[in-house]
């Protein structure tokens, strides 16, 4: 069933932020993956000097760390269209969906492995830094992305729980 | 489903239409076409105490069970 609501504002911003968003983390992964590809062919430029100290390895430790930020932006991508798909159904006013739930189901895993990929990105931002000289304070763990799948996975259930009571409402006369 | 609605023997047996039934009841026109067919899932007992109060009837009148 869709039911047309007028326009909400808070609606239309979050849309016009998250596709900003993701234009902005396409650009990213764009610009990383030239200047990793660039970093590799072209190691004798004097542009990061230290990123290329070959002694070391710096630069397969960059070209890593920046392979696992890409991983990151793409999940992160895959989200924001997941979260701005569920967005179009609030403003259509039919948010009460299973495509809903599956989304959320999806954007919990996504969140879980953006978290799993972050876990991977620390002690290789530790080695680039410890190479480099540039080893300044303490890198903490955050689970803040584990709560948030988590709530994610429990919302997914709240949906599919809704868009059932929802379709035995739409049967009572 | 095995329970059936016998709406359309008491409105025949009443000489009333749905339409008039359904504006009698505060019911939506739509709604109380899905009564009559059997598409409902669940009805209201306010919607079922309307149903006999407009058509004399007890609720065993509108509704029975049929064993698959």
């Amino acid at each position: 069933m869709s039911r047309t609501q007028p326009s909400d504002p808070l609606l239309t911003v979050t849309q016009i932020l998250l596709r900003i968003g993701i234009a902005v983390m396409a650009l990213i992964i764009l610009a990383g993956a030239v200047a990793v590809l660039a970093l590799l062919l072209f190691p004798d430029q004097q542009v990061a000097p230290q990123l290329t100290d070959a002694s070391k390895g710096t630069v397969w430790w960059v070209a890593a760390g920046a392979a696992t930020l890409i991983t990151i932006l793409v999940l992160s991508i895959a989200f924001t269209l997941n979260l701005s798909r569920i967005v179009s159904t609030v403003g259509e006013g039919d948010p009460f969906r299973p495509e809903n739930a599956d989304r959320l189901d999806r954007m919990a895993w996504l969140a879980l492995a953006t978290e799993a990929c972050g876990f991977v990105l620390m002690p290789v931002v530790r080695t680039i830094a410890s190479h480099i000289g540039e080893l300044r304070g303490d890198f903490e763990m955050s689970f803040g992305g584990f709560v948030v799948a988590l709530v994610l996975f429990i919302l997914a259930r709240v949906f599919r729980l809704g868009t059932r009571m929802r379709d035995d409402l739409e049967g009572t006369v | 489903m095995a329970i059936t609605v016998q709406l359309d023997d008491l409105l025949h047996a009443r000489r009333m239409t749905l339409t008039q039934l359904a504006e009698r009841i505060d019911l939506t026109l739509a709604n109380a076409s899905i009564l009559k067919t059997g598409k409902a899932k669940a009805i209201r007992f306010s919607t079922l105490e309307a149903v006999c109060r407009e058509l004399d009837c007890q609720p065993g009148d509108l509704l029975r069970y049929e064993p698959d």
